[in-house]
């Protein structure tokens, strides 16, 4: 049997942000996978050499709306470095308490839309619901749902008074109650393990090949997290918390540790939120930035996020890099891909949760010869639902 | 592994290659070799030193001359691979053999700064547009972008 190309996008093959695909397939199996990236390149870096420091912390907030505290966090703290400023003890534990935060809403929002890819939007539903609780947590901080503007140059923006801790306690707690049960889900349900076992596996020695990153990486038993690795913020010596792995290396497994990182994001939040140091936020940074370069690094809730800096003396950087998880998780998803089935690409690509954003159309090719058949995504996602349902497996 | 740690290994695997060899701030560490000797380097770091990551590789234009970065990490350490290539011919080997994570990070350098990676399998864009003009190379130094005017001013 020959093999066909299959064009997925570039308009939303998973998540957001568009990104195109060709997989080619030989009846139902997934045989080589190509990729082509940039309809979102919005030239950011050379933007950040044309503006000055302050003004890129803001327009590097805005890389990704997921995970823009993240990117405000890598950049804050490498500029920082450069200034050779040490902000309080109290700011970096707010900048540890918006991060985990982000990570929790942030995988909140994933299980949802795992199950979603799976067909099973009750999870969706409940999931989505509990996520509103860390929404209104973060907008209560910060003003904002989305990016929050919290960190600045030596410290942080907002401080926390004693009745917005109390409600953030209570919001914590009421999630660290419902968390069991996504997890006993995710990891027990029989239809729902039935469609996730298995599939888009990626081996441990294939994760540490392809410099995969995050949970990605965590799920292949590799146990990379930055927060650990090259400890920032409060983390390392003064906040405690555990790494989770999962052996298993499939997609069951990134919902596993996804939902076992909740339960750790939780346990932070709420050693952060006790045990809080008195004292100032922020401290007084300069204008000017003195000639230097410097790798900085965050634990994003996608993976290792890294900015590259280099200043030249003036208020405006001579370079910055931006290298965001999804990247890294490229070459391992593409691997992933290969061997499997056309009905699995939507909860493969999703399970790396992809930074790409949402438009809802993408064309099939079934036939080179012409006979064509163009289905969007909603309709390869009910192909995969009903591929499965033909199996037995009804979600 | 510590600097000191890491340091003596590279000395010992590198002997004569290294230009530079630094540790500017905590848990950072930045390599300076020739660009004939990063297939080499790379290898030694990977099976030697321990630095099974690359995070990213980083393209730069430092005015005469067009560098790469390579990110590597290891648990508390983070190294920085400096080559420095001639803007005239601007080439470097390919690293994928070492690290088959690099393949997107080179290709988009390639796109933005204008490196050539000999031997790397797809040089096609990866970022930029298929109809971008040929030897246009946006974060180098002399490009320079210009908002056209709107309808409306």
């Amino acid at each position: 049997m020959s093999t066909f190309i299959l064009p997925v996008g570039p308009q939303h093959p998973a998540l957001k942000e568009p990104t195109s695909f060709r997989f080619m397939v030989d009846g139902e199996t997934v045989v080589d996978a190509d990729l082509r990236l940039g309809y979102n390149h919005r030239g950011i870096e050379k933007g950040c050499e044309e503006r000055t420091y302050i003004q890129d912390l803001y327009l590097l907030e805005r890389v990704c709306g997921i995970c823009s505290n993240v990117h405000m966090t890598v950049f804050a703290q490498g500029v920082e470095k450069l200034m050779g400023i040490e902000p309080p003890k109290r700011g970096l534990f707010i900048r540890c308490l918006m991060g985990e935060l982000e990570r929790v809403h942030s995988h909140l929002l994933w299980l949802g839309v795992a199950g979603h890819e799976v067909g099973f939007d009750t999870f969706f539903m409940y999931t989505w619901r509990d996520r509103e609780i860390v929404e209104d947590i973060l907008e209560m901080i910060s003003g904002n749902r989305v990016n929050y503007g919290m960190q600045t140059f030596g410290g942080v923006r907002r401080d926390l008074d004693e009745m917005q801790i109390k409600k953030a306690l209570d919001g914590i707690a009421a999630l660290k109650a419902r968390t069991p049960y996504y997890l006993n889900i995710g990891a027990s349900e029989p239809t729902l393990v039935a469609r996730i076992a298995g599939v888009g596996v990626l081996p441990k020695a294939k994760a540490l090949e392809l410099n995969a990153a995050g949970p990605t990486t965590r799920a292949s038993g590799v146990d990379f997290d930055v927060r650990k690795d090259d400890p920032y913020a409060g983390f390392g010596e003064h906040i405690p918390f555990n790494i989770v792995t999962d052996e298993g290396g499939d997609v069951l497994a990134r919902v596993v540790v996804r939902a076992k990182e909740l339960m750790e994001s939780y346990n932070i939040c709420e050693y952060i939120l006790k045990n809080l140091p008195a004292g100032d936020i922020r401290v007084k940074a300069p204008r000017k930035v003195p000639e230097g370069e410097v790798v900085s690094r965050a634990e994003a809730q996608r993976g290792e996020c890294i900015h590259y800096i280099r200043s030249n003396g003036t208020d405006k950087p001579d370079r910055v890099k931006v290298r965001a998880p999804t990247l890294a998780n490229w070459p391992a998803t593409l691997y992933m891909l290969r061997g499997g089935y056309v009905a699995d690409i939507p909860i493969v690509m999703a399970a790396i949760d992809p930074c790409l954003s949402c438009t809802d159309r993408m064309a099939i090719i079934t036939d080179p010869k012409g006979n064509e058949k163009v289905w969007n995504w909603e309709t390869l996602r009910q192909y995969g639902i009903d591929f499965y349902r033909k199996r037995g497996i009804k979600l | 592994m510590t600097f000191e740690e890491i340091k003596k290994i590279l000395e010992d695997n590198l002997k004569g290659k290294i230009k530079e060899l630094i540790n500017p701030f905590p848990r950072r560490m930045t390599l300076w070799v020739d660009k004939a000797d990063a297939l080499e380097t790379c290898k030694v770091l990977k099976e030697k030193a321990g630095f099974y990551h690359l995070s990213t590789i980083t393209g730069r234009d430092t005015g005469d001359k067009l560098e790469a970065l390579y990110h590597f990490a290891q648990n508390g350490m983070s190294l920085t691979l400096r080559l420095q290539t001639d803007k005239s011919n601007p080439t470097l080997s390919t690293t994928i053999a070492v690290y088959p994570g690099a393949i997107f990070y080179e290709r988009e350098v390639h796109d933005l700064v204008g490196i050539n990676f000999e031997g790397h399998p797809d040089m096609r864009p990866l970022v930029l547009p298929e109809d971008w003009p040929q030897g246009v190379y946006p974060l180098r130094k002399d490009w320079h972008y210009n908002r056209e005017k709107g309808a409306i001013e």
